[in-house]
């Protein structure tokens, strides 16, 4: 885009300069002549129907019909000076099928290249250089024999007669402005419609993409002179050849438009593809001298479409019209402007001389077409961007959510397990301390009791509510702390009663999901074990021993009492409420004893619970 | 009775008559022990004990008029010699932990048999009461604690040994059992709690001077 912008500038300071440079380099601009249409290979007689002409001469007004041969007389005069010095004959179009000149009735052979790549449709300038042997001084001859087809155009030029190379640059100027340039577009909008297709193939849901390559690589297969050379040779295909190189891109440029404008309209579009089609039979059916209608009627059906088009695209944007859209919009006002202009010289309502413009659009186009693509891309980005961003924040939103949620849910079930644990707890008052103390109440009212058992299960009572305190205290689980703490609270019972003690408890593990509930069920336990062997089994040694087998641990009340006979007493309810509350810890209490040969109770415990 | 040997002096300080007449009588008993003053209320006991010293301070937490822990606090500083035993029902370790914290030496608790009183006086006597293992794991952790000030560490955290022998009696072994364990004398473990009590009540005034200091009451 860039190097077309600069190109385009380089062209006009080019101009600029040549139009300085132009009068001291012309010695003669022959616009005036004597015409005759003559069918012969050298000069017609001076007595042939000359008739005056000015110059430029377009065939198509002045000699409309079939293809003919026609003589131009030219007299001028030149100082000695001249006439020593080589002249170069320049014409601002070679515009015909063939063009001979004559200098003095010397025949000058023209170094016409019938294959330059600007030739035929393109009709691009010519220089020719001659020599200084055909010139004399003053009055001088110069007949031109034209060969032209009036349907296409041809004709001739003014002619412009300068000494030496002087008129080289002019011609230069003109070569690249009409023929570089389309080389250049043409290269452009190949690379353009290649890139384009490239990422339709990335990206095919994006069909403004498709249109937009299609569109640009006919523009290039139009913009490119040199295939009229290649093709031209064979007459049988000149008309369709001439037809497509021309039209080809116009249909797809319609579409691009209503995919830029966002709409469809597959009857429409159907229509200008049939049409097109037709327009392309024809030209093949009329053949060369029938072309012309052809491309009239097909040029001016095609501009009306395009300034349609170029009326609905403007309107469908209303709401989005971004500089890209105007880059666009003015780009595509450009096409129909210079469409029109070479319109309006095929119908030969301006200058002769000019030539055909339509294709100084593509660089626009390109560039508001590139300029809507990398717009629309980075909208895109960002509107993917602002996406992922309020999807993280909605994200984020719902972890909030969940965390909160989490965290009431996990509060609610702490407050319910606190419940539970309170519930328990005062069950287990209610049971123990709670029913002892009414039961003791009856004893005491009833006369019953003597007061050594009051005192006794009075201290009982006492004692079961201290150990249901202690279950209360922050022990964290350790479970040699809340043995510990039986045999503190046992101090004075095993002390009063004369056995000996061994307490051999080691090193113990946290067991920190132990609830106090727990902690009072393990309490309870070894407390009536302990409380058995005390009180029942006249032992001489009690021992309390702990010991870890593997992921298990073991708490053992052994003494050397009398012992109890295992098959003969039906299992009590305190022996069930032991095995109840191990089984509550997840764990087991067994009992051995026989008779005379002491009691052992063993609560294990698994150390981690699952 | 009074002219037998050593006699040690008890003061009692205890709101409810029937169990002050308990607990006076239950000392009665004991030939070794001497009942000086009974104080029904707080501002007796700080009237009475403001001149007179017993060797053994007996106080309800529970009084009517003031807290017993400022009975405590007030015969700890006034009679350092002095050794201050308070009455608990359940032992319980927040109100223990704070009495030793304010300077008493242990507890007894209400419903014990008559015949412990004695035996817990005695015990106070040798150098320590009876610290429950929960009592004393809190003390393992409370005075564990990095000290906040470097200045203030001698004086508030316990040394390996201080610690190796509450860690032993939180596990439930008699202090008889701990010496053994540690291969010292029951007289050096009492020694030894006695000089952990201490560190104790240095702490929880280190913890308030710190506490104040935070809260901007002292400059």
């Amino acid at each position: 885009m860039k190097f077309l912008a600069r190109a385009s500038a380089l062209v006009l300071a080019l101009a600029a300069h040549a139009a300085q440079a132009q009068e001291p380099a012309v010695i003669h601009v022959l616009d005036r002549a004597d015409f005759v249409l003559w069918n012969s290979r050298t000069p017609p007689p001076d007595d042939a129907p000359w008739k005056p002409v000015s110059l430029p001469d377009n065939w198509y007004l002045s000699h409309p019909g079939e293809t003919q041969v026609g003589w131009y007389r030219f007299t001028y005069d030149l100082t000695p000076e001249q006439a020593r010095i080589p002249h170069s004959i320049y014409l601002l179009r070679n515009s015909a099928r063939r063009i001979d000149f004559w200098f003095n009735g010397y025949r000058h052979s023209a170094n016409v290249a019938y294959g330059d790549p600007g030739a035929r449709n393109w009709s691009p300038p010519m220089i020719n250089t001659v020599s200084a042997r055909n010139l004399i001084p003053g009055r001088n001859v110069l007949h031109i024999r034209v060969a032209a087809v009036p349907e296409i155009r041809q004709g001739l030029t003014r002619v412009m007669l300068s000494q030496g190379s002087a008129g080289r640059p002019l011609y230069e100027l003109r070569y690249i402005t009409q023929v570089t340039t389309l080389f250049m577009f043409g290269a452009a909008a190949l690379i353009a419609g290649l890139l384009a297709a490239a990422f339709w193939l990335r990206e095919r849901g994006d069909t403004t993409l498709l249109w937009f390559s299609i569109t640009a690589l006919a523009w290039a297969v139009a913009a490119f002179p040199w295939l009229h050379a290649v093709f031209t040779p064979r007459a049988f295909f000149q008309g369709p050849l001439a037809f497509t190189l021309r039209f080809a891109y116009a249909v797809p440029m319609l579409v691009l438009c209503l995919r830029v404008a966002g709409q469809r309209w597959p009857v429409g579009e159907a229509a200008l593809w049939i049409f097109t089609l037709a327009g392309l039979a024809l030209a093949w059916l009329l053949g060369e001298d029938g072309q012309g209608v052809v491309i009239t009627y097909w040029s001016v059906a095609y501009l009306a479409a395009l300034f349609v088009l170029l009326i609905v695209l403007i309107r469908s944007q209303q709401r989005e019209r971004k500089w890209a859209f105007w880059l666009l919009a003015g780009a595509l006002v450009l096409a129909v402007l210079l469409n029109a202009h070479d319109l309006a010289w095929w119908m030969g309502w301006i200058d002769y001389e000019s030539f055909q413009l339509a294709h100084f659009h593509i660089p626009l186009v390109l560039f508001a077409i590139g300029a809507t693509i990398v717009d629309r891309h980075f909208r895109a980005v960002a509107a993917a961007e602002r996406a992922k961003l309020e999807l993280e924040g909605r994200v984020a939103e719902k972890t909030r959510e969940i965390e909160a949620n989490y965290a009431r849910v996990e509060e609610a079930e702490r407050e319910k397990a606190l419940a539970r644990e309170r519930q328990r707890i005062m069950a287990d008052m209610h049971d123990g301390v709670g029913s002892s103390l009414v039961a003791l109440l009856g004893a005491v009212q009833s006369g019953q009791a003597a007061l050594p058992e009051v005192e006794r299960r009075l201290h009982d009572a006492l004692q079961e509510l201290r150990l249901a305190v202690d279950a209360l205290e922050p022990t964290d689980g350790d479970l040699g702390v809340i043995l510990g703490n039986v045999r503190h609270r046992m101090r004075a019972a095993i002390e009063n009663s004369g056995v000996r003690f061994h307490w051999q408890v080691g090193e113990l593990p946290q067991l920190s999901s132990l609830t106090p509930r727990g902690v009072l069920d393990i309490q309870r336990i070894v407390l009536e074990a302990l409380t058995n062997s005390l009180r029942h089994a006249r032992a001489s040694d009690v021992t309390v021993n702990t010991q870890i087998n593997g992921s298990s641990l073991q708490i053992g009340v052994l003494d050397d009492g009398i012992g109890f006979d295992e098959a003969s007493i039906a299992p009590g309810r305190g022996l069930e409420s032991l095995r109840q509350r191990a089984r509550g810890l997840g764990g087991t209490v067994e009992v051995r004893s026989s008779r005379g040969a002491g009691t052992s109770v063993t609560l294990r415990l698994p150390l981690e619970r699952p | 009775m009074a002219d037998t040997v050593p006699v040690t002096t008890v003061a009692l300080v205890e709101d409810d008559r029937d169990t002050r007449a308990r607990l006076a009588s239950s000392i009665r008993a004991q030939a070794s022990l001497a009942l000086v003053a009974e104080y029904a209320t707080g501002a007796e006991a700080l009237a009475g004990l403001d001149s007179s010293a017993p060797d053994v301070l007996l106080v309800d937490l529970g009084l009517p008029d003031i807290s017993g822990l400022e009975v405590v606090r007030f015969a700890a500083g006034r009679h350092p010699g002095c050794d201050i035993l308070v009455i608990s029902i359940f032992g319980d370790e927040a109100n223990v932990l704070a009495a030793l914290e304010a300077g008493a030496r242990g507890y007894l608790l209400k419903g014990s048999l008559q015949h412990d009183i004695a035996f817990d006086i005695q015990d106070i006597r040798n150098g320590g009461s009876p610290l429950s293992p929960v009592i004393a794991r809190q003390v393992l952790k409370r005075l564990q604690a990095p000290a906040r000030e470097t200045a203030a560490e001698d004086e508030t955290t316990l040394t390996a040994r201080e610690s190796e022998i509450l860690n032993t009696i939180s596990r439930g072994f008699s202090y008889a059992e701990t010496a053994q364990v540690l291969g010292i004398s029951v007289g050096t473990v009492h020694t030894f709690l006695k000089r952990i009590y201490r560190k104790l009540a240095v702490h929880s005034k280190t913890e308030a001077v710190f506490e104040a200091n935070r809260l901007g009451l002292i400059r």
